[in-house]
């Protein structure tokens, strides 16, 4: 699919290149403009023009897209600009992603089925990525034409079957198949390649991934993961002539699924031997130095041998090279993090290596860094500070696939260590330079980045500030989680600010009955703890009627969910609705908590008696009043006397009325 | 999966027959096409004798229409837009691509119409720009999984089919009634 979208861009970049070439005049116009300048001897400063800027196919794409950035209030790119699909909670976003990644997968099953309807091939100049799977063969003989016709064509069983039919046969094969072959066996570990999935299942489903390291190597199933490759060994063996090539094929894929061992070996038994490979099978090594050694000590003497070999062989290392070394001495993270190891001084020297060697670190560096010198929860994180100071207004190009961790470890490190908004505002600033976004990764870790940068916001920041941020990311960048919103809700208590409140209901709400069961009883405390302005009371009323009429409809249609509502909670309900003065409203409630009291656990606040039978006396209703007295007798409400004393002195009462509130009072 | 799949790959089979496939269309060309020249009065035939695209009326004048069916094909452009939006018609174009174009656009409608069965409240309007062809329509809102779904295949199936990037760009109504204009 990658492909083909990339073809369909070079396609309408051609169209582009055609509309530029005819718009040099403004070039021209601006060379004079600056030639006249220089001729007036003003201009200090000389400004060179290129005499031809060299541009890929993807330049001119790239320069539009630069004037515009990317707008928070609209959804993803892989979601419908509609309000009715636009997903509304992190389940139904990653839900919809997935339908749809799964209609193009019944897309192409259909393809598979009947590819001779897909083989009319009407684009000019041809596209691969749309033609239907290739299934027949050209070679069916058992012969090296047909060996490499299976290799192109990546199908490793038909492979491995015609190649022990070829053995069998007797005949032999040229040594440059028989490397492909080899080759084909390592990538794969003589196994069936595994479906390439599509984007938005690779977006959503990392969260298996992230749990299992071993997944992070691009392979998804997991009885796959272990070396089992007998045949890949003997065909090295059997190599008239072992070259690098084969060495290199050989080591990469034993790394690939995690053959420490036999890689170190073969390792050594190609140094003996004095054969120059590549970078790539020295990066492999380092990588798996962390694996084949049991002690930091020994890690860092595996990873100091490779060094020095590389500098014997004269290769040149990179940045994926020290990226490589670094990873390795993850494993020993919690050691070398202990102050008294004093494994600071390791990494640093490995950065200065690189400083020395003119190598720029990539954020996959520097996420190795924070990882080994902050891993201790209480470290101070001082080396955070360096390196947000270092990359500040950076704009980071893509180097290694760790580059994705870097913002979100980064960010925990603030909540988990310093505990400092100044520098959690440098690194949003730094995810905001140009199209450093790209970096924060798949779904599970956008969330991540932001759930902590949201915690540390709600330490430190004012509310108004938070809910600036709050509005800027919901829903479309970021949806919070259950967890993140007792924070949001501590930060509304601590500052009074009520205000903001019917905005994250309905955030709350719209993620279901469980969210609704879950912070009903907190939010409906918080909107009776004062009185506010009567548009506000009005919506905080609103929001009551509605977990009323949820719990109600719940119940209706015998869900096996609930929305548990207790005596205290009914006791708010009916509070606010006096409060919007929609006194028969609160009257109905209250009606059905007499009547049905048995249903709610606890008991109402005796404020709750207290605003009833205020708002009865406002109202001029004696036989609501005298219900409300009565049923505080029968919950041994505190203040009934004094309420009857109210009605008294607030009613013309009759005499028999008067002798039924003392006979309340003295029962 | 498989055992679901087995009618449909038949149904498939039988669709995608190049003969049998033209030859269906020869038999509903005429409710494909929404509009053509003969439409617009160019041979000076007086605009009240001409009929092709115009509604007729119901006899209890209850007959629903939406915007786009009250408006006669001599108003497009005017009142309301084309439904197929292309380069087919200019100089130089129309030899190469113009009928290939048309055989693709009823296709498509035609897929569209079967493929999102019953969901489809307008007309299937159909963009080209570039070699990417726009897919645009209103649909009746239903399960929101479905619809992502079709999207899918059909983005995908589609592409297979005509070798360029398709893209699905709807919008939906709570009810297709919500889209009547006028009865008549």
């Amino acid at each position: 699919m990658a492909a083909s979208m990339s073809q369909a861009v070079r396609l309408s970049c051609r169209s582009l290149l055609l509309i530029r070439s005819r718009c040099c005049p403004c070039s021209c116009a601006q060379h004079t403009a600056v030639s006249s300048a220089q001729t007036t001897g003003d201009v200090v400063e000389k400004i060179e023009i290129p005499k031809r800027k060299k541009r890929d196919s993807l330049s001119i794409l790239k320069a539009l897209s630069s004037t515009v950035g990317k707008d928070d209030l609209a959804p993803g790119y892989m979601f419908v600009d509609d309000p009715y699909l636009i997903p509304r909670n992190p389940r139904e976003q990653k839900m919809f992603a997935l339908s749809k990644s799964s209609g193009r997968e019944a897309a192409r099953y259909m393809i598979s089925k009947v590819p001779d309807c897909f083989e009319q091939d009407t684009a000019a100049p041809h596209i691969p990525a749309f033609m239907p799977p290739k299934t027949s063969y050209d070679h069916t003989d058992p012969t090296e034409l047909a060996l490499i016709e299976r290799i192109q064509m990546r199908h490793v069983k038909n492979a491995i079957e015609i190649y022990q039919h070829i053995k069998r046969n007797g005949s032999n094969l040229k040594e440059e198949t028989m490397l492909r072959f080899l080759e084909l066996l390592c990538v794969f570990n003589g196994q069936e390649p595994p479906p390439v999935p599509h984007p938005e299942t690779v977006f959503f489903s990392s969260q298996e991934a992230q749990k299992k390291p071993r997944f992070k190597e691009g392979i998804k199933d997991a009885s796959k993961t272990t070396w089992d490759n007998q045949l890949a060994e003997t065909l090295f063996e059997e190599l008239p002539n072992k070259t690098p090539e084969a060495y290199t094929y050989l080591i990469r894929g034993m790394a690939k699924y995690f053959e420490a061992d036999k890689a170190f070996h073969l390792y050594s038994e190609l140094k003996e031997k004095k054969i120059s490979v590549g970078k790539e099978v020295y990066d492999t090594m380092l990588r798996m130095s962390g694996k084949y050694s049991t002690s930091s000590e020994e890690c860092f003497k595996h990873i100091q041998d490779l060094f020095i070999d590389m500098s014997a062989a004269k290769v040149k290392p990179d940045v994926l090279t020290f990226n490589a070394a670094l990873k390795s001495l993850n494993k020993f993270a919690g050691f070398l993090s202990d102050p008294k190891i004093r494994g600071v001084d390791y990494v640093g020297r490995y950065l200065a290596e690189m400083k020395f060697l003119g190598i720029e670190p990539c954020l996959a560096t520097w996420a190795h860094v924070l990882f080994i010198t902050c891993f201790q929860k209480n470290s101070d994180g001082a080396k955070l500070y360096e390196i947000i100071d270092h990359l500040q207004g950076q704009e980071m190009t893509f180097q290694d696939p760790d580059d994705l961790t870097f913002f979100s470890l980064a960010i925990k490190k603030v909540f988990f260590a310093c505990k400092d908004l100044e520098i959690a505002y440098k690194i949003d600033e730094l995810v905001n330079t140009g199209s450093n976004k790209k970096f924060l990764g798949d779904q599970n870790q956008i969330n991540d980045y932001y759930n902590y940068f949201f915690r540390v916001l709600c330490m430190f920041e004012t509310v108004d500030k938070i809910m600036e941020y709050y509005e800027r990311l919901v829903p479309h960048t970021w949806l919070p989680y259950r967890n993140e919103f007792p924070f949001l809700l501590d930060t509304i208590e601590v500052e009074k600010a009520y205000r903001h409140l019917p905005r994250i209901w309905s955030d709350i709400m719209v993620n279901g009955y469980d969210y609704i069961s879950l912070f009903a009883d907190r939010v409906l405390t918080m909107m009776v703890s004062t009185t506010h302005p009567p548009e506000l009371q009005h919506r905080f009323a609103m929001i009551a009627k509605h977990i009323m009429k949820t719990r109600d409809d719940l119940i209706e249609q015998q869900k096996k969910m609930s929305v548990e509502i207790n005596a205290p909670m009914m006791g708010n309900i009916i509070l606010l609705f006096l409060r919007d003065g929609q006194f028969d409203e609160a009257w109905n409630h209250f009606e059905r908590y007499r009547c049905q009291h048995t249903k709610f656990a606890g008991l109402m606040l005796d404020d709750v008696y207290v605003e009833m039978v205020d708002n009865c006396i406002m109202q001029q209703d004696v036989r609501k009043a005298f219900v409300c007295v009565t049923l505080m007798g029968e919950m041994s409400a505190s203040n009934q006397r004094e309420m009857v004393e109210k009605i008294k002195k607030s009613f013309n009462l009759t005499d028999s009325e008067r002798e039924e509130l003392d006979l309340l009072v003295s029962s | 999966m498989a055992a679901y799949c087995r009618s449909c790959i038949v149904n498939m089979q039988k669709a995608f027959q190049p003969v049998k496939f033209q030859s269906l269309l020869l038999h509903n060309i005429r409710r494909n096409f929404g509009t053509s020249t003969i439409c617009r009065g160019l041979n000076g035939v007086p605009n009240k004798n001409l009929r092709a695209g115009k509604q007729k009326i119901s006899i209890n004048k209850d007959k629903p229409l939406t915007y786009e069916q009250t408006q006669p094909p001599n108003l497009i452009g005017v009142t309301k837009s084309w439904n197929s939006w292309n380069s087919g018609s200019l100089e130089g174009e129309r030899e190469k691509n113009a009928a290939q174009i048309v055989f693709d656009d009823i296709f498509i409608r035609k897929f569209m119409y079967g493929t999102w069965h019953n969901l489809f409240a307008s007309e299937v309007i159909i963009k080209r720009q570039y070699n990417q062809i726009i897919i645009a329509g209103l649909i009746e809102q239903s399960n929101h999984n479905n619809i992502y779904f079709l999207i899918g295949y059909t983005e995908e199936l589609l592409s297979f089919l005509l070798k360029c990037p398709v893209k699905v760009e709807i919008q939906t109504v709570a009810d297709k009634k919500d889209l009547i204009f006028r009865y008549i």
